[in-house]
């Protein structure tokens, strides 16, 4: 709360407001089990309002005021919007689902135009991306991160409207997600290889994308899982130990907060991280959209 | 409206709207190219090689010693040190070692700059004051946060690039390194898988905000690698470039590369032409490394260098190089 710039919205440190960090805040607020109080229902609604005035004709939101084009932290916006109560959801009903049309109609570079064919043609190992893919940047490649907030956004929208095309898309999505798996079982960045020689998994893309594919058959993951068991102990930052936490949780492999011992040991470096970790520490809650059941 | 004084003109000169800071940007842009083109007419950069053996207590004294042969003045100057920062590792040569940051920051200080932040943003990675903390800077600068400045999640400006290599027409890049009197591009001296090396140029994709273009930032990749790395070069007009060679990296760097002493830091005013050095050096010819080719021309000859402090050619170490990429070495 104290973080919070005068426009509503949330910097990552200091400055100029953010849409990734600001709509964090408002699900890490609204995910808290304790009875919100007004000062806290009101930043949550002034953050929801800033988040309304980076959203583009295009229907997809730019990341920050500054920016005049819309980005992967769409997902997160619409993931903003569509928390709360119903009556706080109904607020801002169109803008959602403009965002959420945005969304379904982004492809990544390497699947569209003459680079898809060309990929198609080529069609040799890793040339040849699925589709589902989400780009940080329009006019650029899928990769892990952006993806996963894709499947978080397409897959709250099918709970609440019983969408098929969303559905189908998120489906997409994690099929995209399991080709960039790693030897390890976990997931870097999106890249296999440099230079034909094999890459090590990160915990934080490892720990966000197990969440997404949360709801697959545990065989499918369990590699994957046991990675995340044996990497959330050297986590390195506040941000992979939140992410591995929520999906160890999420995947039965670790207790419920309120459950467990588990102290985090990593500073907040940013109100990301803090966001973050909020979240970590609220996984029942329905308004968490990184723990939420999947439709 | 409250207008500011400019001290160097005495004229009235309007507050700094976003506006006028793209359009400053510009004029900026374009002096930089002019003033580029006149250190071509001159023909020669001075690139100092100094010899830097370990990590040790020497490397202030070294650092002293590259300062005064540059004669680089300081005083009064809001400076940028940029490391690079890529991975979580304090035991591979994958960072700037941060003994040299705390020398640099440590002789800027000392010579009298007003201010001297330390800034990075890293390519893949997001937490970067935790990479910082596994690469040991905290060692160094027990009070890290109060000078360092994540670039992926500082404010921007959008800034036009006059005259592109790359795709980019435009780029926003963080307000911390705009408004810097003088950025110190601290890079290591390594391989790389796909430009061949990547030395004080490339690291300025530091300087490119993740918050914007992602986590790699795919942007550059799809415009074109070499041609970015030059379009940044010329936003850039004021530069002390160091390059960490002490402990540099060949194979498949920029990460997955080993350690290679090279005990050289390389330094000068001209990236350009310090990148050229570091290239021979590593035994890689400058003219078949395409950013050095698009940015320099013939600047990068041997003979249009001005090389100062220790000859190179003694101190010189073949680095291995990344798989597919031997028609670096020349003949």
């Amino acid at each position: 709360m104290r973080a919070r710039n005068f426009d509503g919205g949330w910097p990552y440190v200091s400055g100029q407001s953010w849409t990734e960090v600001t709509a964090l805040v408002v699900l890490a607020l609204r995910s808290t089990s304790v009875e919100l109080d007004h000062s806290v229902m009101d930043a949550c609604r002034r953050g929801i309002d800033w988040l309304v005035t980076v959203q583009r004709d295009d229907g997809g939101f730019a990341p920050a005021r500054a920016v005049r084009e819309s980005t992967w932290v769409t997902s997160l916006a619409a993931l903003a919007l569509a928390s709360g109560d119903t009556r706080q959801r109904a607020e801002h009903v169109a803008r959602w689902s403009q965002a959420i049309a945005w969304l379904l109609t982004q492809k990544p570079a390497e699947t569209s135009g003459a680079i898809g064919i060309l990929q198609r043609l080529l069609n040799t190992p890793g040339s040849h991306p699925p589709p589902g893919g989400a780009a940080w940047y329009p006019g650029t490649a899928a990769w892990v991160a952006p993806t996963a907030m894709r499947i978080f956004a397409l897959a709250r929208a099918a709970a609440l409207t019983g969408d098929p095309i969303a559905q189908h898309a998120a489906e997409q999505a994690r099929n995209f997600l399991l080709t960039r798996r790693l030897a390890d079982g976990g997931w870097n960045h999106g890249g296999w290889y440099a230079a034909s020689e094999p890459v090590t998994s990160y915990p934080e893309t490892t720990g966000m994308t197990l969440l997404a594919l949360h709801g697959l058959p545990p065989e499918t993951l369990r590699p994957s899982l046991d990675l995340a068991e044996a990497a959330i102990v050297h986590a390195g930052s506040l941000e992979a130990w939140a992410w591995l936490n929520m999906s160890l949780i999420a995947h039965n492999r670790r207790a419920a907060p309120e459950h467990a011992d588990a102290p985090v040991e990593f500073p907040a470096r940013t109100v990301r991280d803090l966001a973050l970790g909020i979240l970590s520490s609220n996984t029942s809650s329905p308004d968490n959209p990184f723990t939420a059941r999947p439709a | 409206m409250t207008r500011r004084r400019s001290a160097a003109s005495g004229t009235d000169i309007p507050p700094l709207t976003r506006r006028y800071f793209f359009l400053g940007a510009l004029a900026f842009s374009t002096a930089c190219r002019q003033s580029d083109t006149q250190a071509g007419r001159r023909g020669a950069s001075a690139v100092s090689v100094m010899r830097a053996p370990a990590y040790g207590p020497a490397l202030s004294s070294i650092v002293g010693d590259i300062f005064a042969v540059h004669r680089l003045d300081v005083g009064g100057k809001r400076v940028v040190v940029k490391p690079n920062l890529v991975e979580f590792s304090a035991d591979t040569p994958i960072n700037t070692n941060p003994a040299l940051v705390k020398a640099v920051v440590d002789e800027l200080e000392a010579r009298g700059a007003a201010r001297v932040l330390v800034a990075e943003g890293p390519g893949h990675r997001r937490a970067t004051l935790d990479m910082a903390a596994s690469a040991g800077y905290f060692d160094f600068f027990p009070n890290l946060e109060s000078r360092f400045v994540d670039l992926n999640l500082d404010d921007v400006t959008r800034v036009a690039i006059a005259s592109p290599q790359s795709r980019l027409r435009e780029i926003y890049l963080p307000n911390t390194v705009l408004g810097c009197d003088l950025l110190v591009s601290l890079a290591k001296m390594k391989t790389h898988h796909w430009v061949g090396a990547t030395l004080a140029m490339k690291n300025l994709f530091g300087l490119v905000p993740g918050s914007i273009y992602g986590w790699p930032k795919n942007v550059l990749h799809w415009a074109g690698i070499p041609e970015c790395i030059v379009d940044l070069h010329n936003l850039f007009p004021s530069q002390f470039a160091m390059v960490d060679g002490i402990e540099g990296m060949d194979g498949n760097g920029p990460i997955l590369g080993q350690k290679k002493p090279a005990g050289v830091i390389v330094a000068g005013r001209d990236p350009v032409s310090v990148d050229a050095t570091c290239c021979r050096l590593m035994g890689i010819e400058p003219e078949r490394v395409k950013y050095l080719r698009l940015a320099g021309g013939p600047r990068i000859a041997e003979a249009s260098v001005m090389q100062i402090s220790e000859p190179w050619r003694p101190l010189r170490k073949s680095f291995a190089l990344p798989p597919g990429m031997d028609d670096l070495r020349g003949g």
